[in-house]
């Protein structure tokens, strides 16, 4: 169904930015520059399960188990002189799973439509054991900043915090199951197949519908905004190997106090085993959804650095890196991959798996 | 065809890139206040490179992932201050090739990401402050020129790079230069 070409493969990894505090707002993610040719179709469904833990309050002990079991207030986001601090302060305990229902239609042979509607929960999880003991295994430790301070906590727990500037926008602990976020459409126009020299080239426009209803646990889910966002996405092919670069930006309607826009960028390598099946490698960076506040990142404690300091570095830019497999026989496809996250800088995730599976006809 | 390579060599931070680049401020700035550096900008980066590409007649045309690392100290004359850099590079681009007889030169180009943590302790009379920056440069931009010399499978390869990447350090809310002027020198294997 899908062409193949010089330039074109199974495509990228379609995997978006899975962390906690995203989940409400439309966020670009990569695809193949080829589009669906002229009135084929392709459904598919897939599940996104994403492990992220922050405790900014993790240096100095502010926030352990014991004060996880009787519950989170405000007084524990203090610093440690029980000051307010400027900025985002987190706890993040959780594990999100992102079910999703993807339909997409080629209305020409270079213009492709898809509609997504996701469905999310969030909850403790398993796999906080496994990251621990990745964690050992690598020297890293489990009590300190690499280790995310992880070992101050109890596993498998759910907990959502987000403070700024001393008020909550998020306090969660009750878990939730399968609440349907706000849906999205897409257009995507092959601009050029490309050739010997020139690349494939493509551009992706998404618009995010709003949802007003955010009562209880839908407002951990829907923004209540219009987003929308782009994508420009170049492919190139050097034999068995294609080549993605995409650069995009998010537009958010109803920030929440947030980031108004995202920065998007990703490179992916696909390395075609057959015509059915790729390994593909992807990196993806992406802006931070906490803007720059008016955290002071110097200070002169004696004892070294404050709360807000450090809370200052989580306005910037974060990467992943990818590996994924795709197979595409007959009218099924499938793909499956993992992400990682490189710079632990407290806005990303920390581990995702994913699966996708459909059919098109 | 492939090509792993290692490379080391020396990348001159506060020489900018000609045409893409921009002199840095974030240093001078604390050169101001805490007299010149006692060391040079120079850092030497180890270079981790993975390159594939397709041939066609005596040219070939691929792509490259490469990694680069530093970490460098600066210390000031007029009092006991600090500057700590490390920087990790995540570059790719897309690269062209001669291929000789006897050598390959090569252009390339290209974009990727850094990511670098700055830590500093300055010192104003009696007064210490501290501050720690991560930060990530989302686009940055290279490109180089080289050769590369075969002996059968494994070869030398020579690179001069030029790289194009400041983040802000919000200390300072100045850019520093992660990238600049480069030479390297590696060897090669092929497949």
């Amino acid at each position: 169904m899908l062409a193949s070409g010089e330039n074109f493969g199974l495509g990228p990894l379609e995997i978006r930015p899975q962390y906690l505090v995203n989940q409400p707002f439309l966020a670009m993610y990569p695809e193949n520059t080829l589009t669906l040719k002229d009135g084929e179709s392709r459904l598919s469904f897939g599940m996104e399960i994403a492990n992220t833990f922050v405790n900014t309050q993790g240096p100095t002990g502010q926030i352990t188990k014991t004060e996880v079991a009787r519950g989170l207030t405000l007084t524990d986001f203090l610093d440690k002189d029980g000051n307010t601090v400027k900025g985002f302060s987190l706890y993040l305990d959780a594990e999100s799973k992102r079910q999703k229902i993807k339909y997409r239609y080629g209305l020409s042979d270079s213009l492709e439509f898809k509609l997504e509607l996701p469905f999310v929960s969030f909850d403790g999880g398993t796999m906080d054991s496994s990251i621990e003991s990745v964690h050992s295994m690598l020297g890293i430790s489990n009590f300190k900043k690499g280790g995310a301070y992880r070992a101050l906590s109890e596993r498998n727990q759910y907990d959502y915090y987000v403070v700024k500037d001393g008020q909550f926008i998020f306090a969660s602990t009750e878990q939730i199951n399968n609440v349907r976020g706000e849906p999205s459409m897409d257009l995507k126009w092959n601009l050029s197949a490309g050739g010997k020299f020139m690349p494939a080239a493509s551009l992706k426009l998404s618009y995010k519908f709003a949802n007003t209803d955010r009562g209880g646990e839908q407002q951990l889910i829907r923004s209540g905004g219009v987003d929308w966002g782009h994508y420009f996405i170049l492919s190139k092919g050097f034999n068995n190997w294609i080549v993605y670069f995409g650069e995009g930006k998010t537009r958010i309607g109803n920030n929440l106090g947030f980031a108004s826009t995202l920065i998007h960028r990703f490179m992916s390598m696909e390395y075609r085993f057959s015509e059915e099946d790729s390994f593909v490698f992807q990196t993806v960076s992406q802006s931070s959804i906490y803007p720059t506040t008016g955290a002071n990142s110097r200070s002169t404690d004696q004892w070294g650095e404050t709360q807000e300091q450090r809370n200052s570095n989580l306005s910037v830019p974060s990467s992943v890196s990818a590996f994924g497999y795709k197979f595409m026989s007959g009218s099924i496809f499938w793909e499956t991959g993992f992400v990682q996250d490189y710079n632990n800088f407290g806005n990303e995730t920390d581990f995702v798996l994913f699966w996708e599976m459909g059919v098109h006809w | 065809m492939y090509y792993f390579a290692l490379q080391y060599g020396n990348q001159d931070t506060g020489s900018p890139a000609p045409v893409v680049g921009s002199m840095d401020s974030y240093l001078s700035t604390l050169v101001e206040k805490h007299g010149a550096l006692k060391e040079s900008r120079d850092v030497s980066p180890k270079v981790l490179s993975f390159d594939f590409y397709k041939i066609n007649g005596s040219f070939a045309s691929g792509f490259g992932l490469e990694v680069h690392s530093y970490s460098k100290s600066y210390s000031f004359k007029n009092d006991s201050s600090l500057v700590n850099l490390s920087a990790v590079a995540l570059l790719y681009g897309l690269n062209f090739y001669y291929r000789g007889d006897y050598w390959f030169p090569f252009i390339g180009f290209g974009t990727g990401n850094y990511s670098a943590k700055v830590q500093e302790q300055l010192i104003t009379g009696s007064t210490a402050t501290n501050g720690t920056v991560f930060g990530q440069v989302d686009d940055p931009f290279f490109y180089k020129l080289g050769v590369r010399i075969p002996f059968n499978e494994m070869g030398i390869v020579l690179t001069q790079q030029y790289i194009s990447a400041d983040i802000n350090v919000a200390t300072e809310d100045k850019p520093l230069s992660l990238g600049g002027t480069a030479s390297f020198i590696g060897l090669y294997y092929s497949f």
